[in-house]
This record gives structure tokens, C-alpha cells and sequence, in this order.
């Protein structure tokens, strides 16, 4: 069990210790529009978060920067608490660096993370458009990801992750991992799942789903066969997540501690 | 080959959707499709409405007419982006209400998607 000074030391904290600032990233103004969300599996209390960290062996810790240009439908602090439940279970702590409001700017409403070439293919006499999807492929980022996180990274470590919070993407998806190569982040949609920002960050961590990317298989009897919805990373979808503590595997947690986005304490 | 509505979820409501499986799909999911855009919350109906426009079909231009005139934003924002490749010239009834939709996002992206159109000569 750490104390919660070497918990302190672990967050890079050498001073005096504030668990409203320095664990959940919030000024003390915070403190006076708490409220307790009764339909959480748990909820918000520092007290509880606390004793997660004291008890479990946090050794890494993944530093985020939040940025939030329209609230999520599901808060943030659901979401935060979400990841935190499965990150902190093996030895990964999340600290919140920073958490800040920005105007989204209409340019980004949606953000564009398609490459804009189609390749027309034809099925049963009609053109079939296969657009490429950034995100889904790992190919780079658009020119929006590009002007978005560029506005934003001033003051942000290269070793922290910068996660948006915005309206929508096009194509459309819950949320998004590529990212420029000298600011690691990621976009959640509003539309977002309890579990995809730490699924998204997940893959800024360098996991890949679970179960691969299923190709080409189309049959529900092989998706369901294939589909583990008990691991966070899972390709079928974080919003059928049959557990309220999803895992990871052994060797996906050893990847994300190699990761030079999680610093060692 | 006959489309059930469990295989489009599992291709649309996940993370990040894998839209690439359109050509396994075919017109023939467009009658899920468009149930989704008339019937799902809007993260899955914006989902739906943009895989439509992938596929060049006429039920598509409705599919897109119908997601065009969704309450929420959102779905109208995917219903423009949606409209990029489709040949059929109704699609240009749609971008037309987009160009003009009350939220300046929907907007925007109605009039990129015009212009994308046309520098896109072969479509």
C-alpha cells in the first residue's frame, strides 16, 4: 500500500497536495458545483479514488491534458473514473494535468478525419464508395487533426496526451487515436461511450483491438464468436461491454508501460 | 445475399465503425440504414446516414433527404459529408437544404462538399 505522498511523488507532486486539484485536475472552485451522479456505478468521491490508488501498485502514470470544446453526453468525469477503474486495476494511474474549455471553432464541426479520395467499386451494377478512415486505419492525420492540435499544444508536454472533447467527426465515430507525431492525443465525440476515452487512449498507448480488425467477416455467428466483450479494447464496440470493469491482457498492459506515454515511478 | 440489421449494427455501432465493409453490404442494407437514421439515438443515426451515402443508390438520396431533416445537428453534419460521391443528380436537393440549414457547422459542410464535388470532374 503507497501513502499518499508517494502517490504525490509518483504525479511529479513535491509540495503540498490538493486531491480536487492534483487528482482530478479541477480548481477549488469545483468543490462548489460538485454534484453526485446516483446512476454511476459509483459515485464521485475523492475519498473513493483515493483509496483506489492507495490500494492498488500504481508503478506508471499516463499524464492527460483535457480540452473540451462541447460536453460529452456521458460527463467527463464518468468517463475519467471509467478509465481509471480499468487503468488503475493494473498499476496505471491517470493523472489529470490540465483541464480546460475552448471554443470550438465551426471549421472543426465536424472534424474531418477522412482522406477525401473515393475508390468506386461496383456491387450488383451500383458504385460502392470506400472512403478512407483515418482513424480506423492508422494513415496519417487530415488537415483539420493537424490545425486542431496544433492550436492546442502550446504548454502541453510531448509526453502527456491531449484529449478533445468535440462535436463530431466525419466520418462519423464515437472517437478518434491518430494524431500528429509530436503531439499524442486523441478526439472523443459527444456521442461518445462511457468507455472510449480510455479505449482511445488505449490506442495512444499503443494497443490495437483485441481482436484485430475482423477483416472481412460479416456473419453475427463469427462476430459473436470472435468478439471478446469483456476486454477495453475490444473492436465491437465499448457501448456492449458486458462488464463494469473491463480488462486488459498481461501483454497489453506491459506495452503501455514500454510506452514513452507513461512515465515510470 | 440477404442483409439482417445485426450485421450493419456490428459493422456501425462500435467505436470506430468499419466503414471499408460497405462493399460487402451492398444496397441491400439500405433498408437498415435508413430504419437507423429514422429510428437511433443520433451517434448510430449520423453512422447510418453517412454509410448510405456510400453506396450510389437512389433509396440513398433518401436516406440523406430523411437525415438531412433530423432535430439534431449531428445527423444532419454526417448527412452532408454523406453526400460527397453520389452521382445521382436528386443529391443535389440535399446539399441545397444543407447549404442553407440553420446550424453554420451543417452548413460549412454542405458548401465543402459542393465544391468537392465539383473539382471531382468524373463524378
Amino acid at each position: 500500500m503507497k501513502s499518499i505522498r508517494q502517490i504525490g511523488n509518483c504525479i511529479g507532486l513535491q509540495n503540498k497536495i490538493s486531491i480536487i486539484k492534483n487528482f482530478f485536475g479541477y480548481s477549488e472552485r469545483w468543490k462548489a458545483n460538485l454534484r453526485v451522479d446516483n446512476n454511476f456505478f459509483w459515485t464521485i468521491n475523492s475519498l473513493s479514488v483515493l483509496d483506489q490508488m492507495k490500494h492498488y501498485m500504481i508503478d506508471h502514470n499516463v499524464h492527460l491534458h483535457i480540452r473540451t470544446g462541447v460536453a460529452p453526453n456521458i460527463s467527463i468525469d464518468r468517463m475519467i473514473y471509467a478509465m481509471r477503474s480499468v487503468y488503475n486495476k493494473y498499476g496505471l494511474g491517470v493523472v489529470i494535468r490540465s483541464n480546460k474549455t475552448f471554443d470550438l471553432s465551426n471549421d472543426f464541426r465536424p472534424l474531418d478525419v477522412a482522406v477525401t479520395v473515393p475508390i468506386p467499386i461496383p456491387v450488383a451494377g451500383v458504385a460502392i464508395f470506400i472512403v478512407e478512415d483515418l482513424c480506423a486505419n492508422s494513415l496519417g492525420t487530415s488537415d483539420d487533426q493537424d490545425d486542431l492540435f496544433s492550436q492546442h499544444k502550446s504548454g502541453v508536454d510531448p509526453s502527456h496526451i491531449l484529449v478533445f472533447f468535440i462535436d463530431t467527426t466525419d466520418p462519423p465515430s464515437n472517437g478518434c487515436s491518430s494524431h500528429p507525431s509530436d503531439t499524442p492525443g486523441a478526439v472523443i465525440a459527444k456521442g461518445a461511450t462511457l468507455w472510449t476515452l480510455a479505449h482511445e487512449v488505449g490506442h495512444v498507448l499503443g494497443l490495437s483491438h483485441t481482436e484485430g480488425i475482423l477483416g472481412d467477416v460479416l456473419t453475427e455467428i463469427d462476430i459473436n464468436a470472435l468478439c471478446e466483450f469483456d476486454h477495453l479494447m475490444t473492436t465491437c464496440g465499448t457501448g456492449k461491454l458486458s462488464t463494469n470493469s473491463p480488462i486488459l491482457d498481461s501483454s497489453e498492459v506491459q506495452k503501455m508501460k514500454d510506452s514513452n506515454l507513461t512515465i515510470r515511478c | 445475399m440477404v442483409i439482417t440489421l445485426g450485421q450493419v449494427l456490428s459493422i456501425l455501432d462500435i467505436d470506430e465503425p468499419r466503414y471499408s465493409m460497405v462493399g460487402k453490404l451492398g444496397s441491400e442494407a439500405l433498408p437498415h440504414l435508413e430504419t437507423l437514421v429514422r429510428t437511433a439515438e443520433p451517434m448510430l443515426a449520423s453512422k447510418a446516414a453517412f454509410m448510405a451515402g456510400l453506396i450510389d443508390h437512389d433509396r440513398s438520396v433518401s436516406i440523406l433527404m430523411t437525415a438531412a431533416q433530423s432535430k439534431d445537428a449531428m445527423v444532419r453534419m454526417a448527412a452532408a459529408g454523406g453526400c460527397r460521391y453520389i452521382r445521382l443528380p436528386r443529391i443535389n436537393d440535399v446539399l441545397n437544404r444543407l447549404k442553407n440549414d440553420e446550424d453554420i457547422g451543417v452548413r460549412n459542410k454542405a458548401l465543402k462538399i459542393i465544391r468537392l464535388r465539383s473539382s471531382i470532374k468524373q463524378y
